[in-house]
Parts: structure tokens; C-alpha cells; sequence
């Protein structure tokens, strides 16, 4: 086995393994902020195997792609997490690993889902749909011009070579185009995985929701296929955050120590960032919808700044 | 001399980052705020160049624009909003489209500025002071 196909399976037992564990550690550091016991960091795990114990439903009137969205955006969300360099720069696919094809796939994600949310035909999977995809429509500029910032000092959109520039020259991280990069990116994870103040993860309120309203119609399995899917949506984006400006700990070279402290270093990152956003989630409102344009077309400015400090500066 | 330019970099993008974020928010006391952290860019712009040039009187600019930029004007501000009723600005165009101009806006400057730099007839190819070349 090459120690590319032998990182990116250890990246996908990790990620897999770990990504409702993520979502109990933020649910849980908010509960204690807001005074609550909180359910444990292994609540998550607990539902998903009640969910995926029930029998299977399927509304009346739904077609293959309502049976199929879970599994694809599952899947797609599982290739990224294989190819990205979180906690080894060999990949298995280094053409996939490059930043426009990661973030093809995850919008992808997205978009099947809302498909799956028109496709019920109520009017809540419609309304979650055209919200998701409203939104979706304003983040991508900002990722793609987010990306190009950062692979302008690396030469290379490829993940593995921006990652490998970064570590060999520390300073690139606290250039100008990099910490406004950061600021863009950091939106972008917020709006894409439906946190805070995008959309409120924890509402069923009809006004408000937009995640929660696409998947509406789902129970059982198929349900648990999505919440796992989201869950690794947060878990990857909120590591390619980390693994992009604090690449420290990822294992360059093939050694079992190095890939150890790689996935320890990972896994301390990762939970550190959701804790973080989870403690400032305590503080902050959800926007109303008609102000979310405003966040976006300010941190699509940011990327644009970026890309041009990038080009002048860098 | 590479030192100076970084941090010459990240004064003028500190001014250019708080006068976008100043089209961003629409609380007036935000907006004072990121008006002081203005004038501590402006004035670390001038000091930068004071500690290159070793000139007293460029120190004594980037001090007087900390004290009033940094300082005194956003206090006077500060002071004069806890009075008024209004909390928040009231923008003739959107903040999206306000935002997009501001970027079309900045990008012309850099191509504009760009070109008189290439235009210009000076010694070598230096985009900073002679003394850092």
C-alpha cells in the first residue's frame, strides 16, 4: 500500500470517526456557556444510531433523487476528506486535491441536496431549497477568489503544494493576503456548513431556517445519512480552514510517528476551531435573510483585496 | 529594509481594510471605532516612514495624527453620539452595491497608480524611497 492511499484511508476513518463527535463537543461548550449540563460529546453518535435503527420511509410522490441525495452527499464530502492534505501531504488522487475541485465537490454536495428538497414537492423543501442556493450562489465567488489569493505565493492551486509552501516559509501565513484570505474563507465556512449567523443549526422556526427546512421530509436512515453528512461538511471545511493557515503537525514524510502526530495535531486543531466558533456563536443573532447578501459581498471584497495584495504586494 | 516594507504593508492595509469595513457595518458606534483604528494605521504609515528615514519630523507627525485621528476625534464623536438618537448610518445605496463599488474603485487605483509608477522616469526599478533599494 503507498503511503498516499495509506493517508488518505486513515484521513477518512478520522474524519468519519470524528465528525459527530465535533458537532457533541460544540453542542456541548455551548450548553455549559449557556448555563445547561448538555448531553455529552457523544450524543451525536447515540442519534445517529437510533435514526439508522428505524424503519426506511419514503414520502409519496418522490423520485430516485430524494432516495439517492444522503448517499451522494456523503460520498462527495468522503472524496474531499481523502484527498485534502489534513493530516499527510501524500494524497492518493493529487490531481482531486487541488482547491477548485474541493470546493466543486462540496458545492456539489449542496446541490444535490437542495434537488432532493425541490424534489419532495412541499413547500418547505422548495423554500430551504432557493434559500441554500441563494446562498450558495454568493459564497462560491468568494472561495474561488479566496483560493486564488492563496495560491498565488504557492504558484500551485494544489493543496498539497500550497500546504508544503506554507510550512516551508512560516512568514506567508501573517502576509496581508493571507490574513484577508483567512477573514473570506472563515465567512465562506460559516454561510456553507449553516452556522451562526448565516442560519441557526438548532431552529425548526419556519421563518428562519434554511438547512433544516431542505431536509424536512427525511426520517430513519436516510435522515441519518444527512446529519452525518453535515456533520462531515463541518468537520472538512472547518479543516481545510486549519489545515490552510495553521498547517503546523501535518506529516510531510511517510513515517508512522510523523502520521501520529499528524492526526493528533488534526484532531487538536479541528476541535479547537469548532470550540471557538461554537463560544462565539453564544454572543452572536442570526441575520435576517435580506442582510446575508451584505455579509457575503463583504467578504467577497476581502478575497478581492486579497488577491490584489497577493499580486502587489507579495 | 525588508522588515520596514512589511510593516509599511500591513499599516496601508490596515488603512484600506478599515475604510472598507466602514461601508460595511452600519453601527455608528462601530464606525467610530474603526475610524480610531484608521488613524492608528495612518500614523503607523507615518511612523514607518519616520523610523526608516531617521526624521524627527516625520516622528512628530505620525505621533500628532495618533493623537488626533487615534484619539481625540473619535472621542469628540463618541461624545457627540451618546446625545443623538440615531444608532445607526443611513446609506443612499445599499451596502452590497456600495461594497462592489468599493472594490471596482480600489482595483482602478492599483491599475492607475500601477501604471504612473512604470510611467515615471527615476533610477532602477524601485516602487519604495530611494534608501530602500
Amino acid at each position: 500500500m503507498t503511503p498516499g492511499i495509506a493517508g488518505g484511508l486513515l484521513q477518512a476513518v478520522l474524519v468519519v470517526g470524528g465528525a459527530p463527535l465535533l458537532l457533541g463537543l460544540m453542542r456541548q461548550v455551548r450548553a455549559r456557556m449557556e448555563g445547561r449540563a448538555g448531553p455529552g460529546v457523544g450524543q451525536p453518535w447515540r442519534d445517529l444510531r437510533k435514526l439508522l435503527a428505524k424503519e426506511m420511509i419514503t414520502p409519496r410522490g418522490t423520485s430516485e433523487v430524494f432516495r439517492v441525495a444522503p448517499v451522494l452527499t456523503v460520498a462527495m464530502t468522503l472524496v474531499v476528506a481523502v484527498v485534502v492534505p489534513f493530516v499527510t501531504t501524500a494524497s492518493p488522487l493529487p490531481g482531486v486535491a487541488d482547491m477548485f475541485v474541493v470546493v466543486a465537490l462540496l458545492a456539489h454536495g449542496t446541490v444535490v441536496l437542495a434537488l432532493a428538497g425541490l424534489d419532495t414537492g412541499t413547500a418547505f423543501g422548495g423554500m430551504g431549497a432557493s434559500r441554500e442556493v441563494t446562498i450558495l450562489a454568493l459564497v462560491e465567488p468568494t472561495a474561488l477568489v479566496a483560493i486564488f489569493a492563496l495560491s498565488v505565493p504557492a504558484g500551485s492551486t494544489g493543496l498539497p503544494a500550497i500546504v508544503s509552501s506554507t510550512l516551508a516559509e512560516p512568514a506567508h501565513v501573517l502576509a496581508p493576503a493571507s490574513l484577508l484570505a483567512a477573514v473570506a474563507l472563515g465567512m465562506v465556512v460559516l454561510a456553507e456548513t449553516g452556522r451562526l449567523p448565516v442560519d441557526n443549526p438548532s431552529t425548526h422556526l419556519e421563518l428562519t431556517m434554511v438547512h433544516e427546512a431542505m431536509v424536512l421530509e427525511y426520517a430513519g436512515p436516510r435522515l441519518a445519512l444527512v446529519e452525518l453528512g453535515a456533520a462531515l461538511r463541518l468537520t472538512v471545511y472547518l479543516g481545510l480552514l486549519v489545515t490552510l493557515f495553521v498547517p503546523w503537525g501535518i506529516a510531510t514524510e511517510a513515517h508512522l510517528l510523523a502520521l501520529a502526530v499528524g492526526v493528533v495535531a488534526f484532531a487538536v486543531k479541528v476541535a479547537a476551531a469548532g470550540a471557538l466558533l461554537a463560544a462565539a456563536e453564544v454572543f452572536l443573532a442570526k441575520l435576517r435573510l435580506f442582510r446575508v447578501p451584505e455579509l457575503l459581498a463583504g467578504s467577497f471584497l476581502l478575497a478581492l483585496l486579497a488577491v490584489a495584495a497577493a499580486y502587489l504586494l507579495g | 529594509m525588508t522588515g520596514d516594507v512589511e510593516l509599511l504593508n500591513l499599516s496601508t492595509g490596515g488603512l484600506l481594510l478599515t475604510a472598507v469595513l466602514v461601508l460595511w457595518r452600519r453601527e455608528l458606534p462601530v464606525v467610530v471605532g474603526l475610524l480610531a483604528a484608521q488613524g492608528v494605521a495612518l500614523a503607523g504609515t507615518a511612523a514607518v516612514l519616520a523610523w526608516s528615514e531617521r526624521s524627527a519630523e516625520l516622528g512628530a507627525v505620525a505621533a500628532g495624527v495618533l493623537v488626533l485621528r487615534g484619539g481625540v476625534l473619535p472621542w469628540l464623536l463618541r461624545r457627540t453620539l451618546a446625545g443623538s438618537a440615531r444608532r445607526e448610518t443611513r446609506p443612499v445605496l445599499n451596502v452590497a452595491a456600495s461594497l462592489l463599488a468599493a472594490a471596482a474603485l480600489t482595483l482602478l487605483a492599483m491599475a492607475v497608480s500601477a501604471r504612473w509608477w512604470r510611467g515615471r522616469p527615476r533610477r532602477g526599478r524601485c516602487r519604495w524611497p530611494s534608501r530602500w533599494c
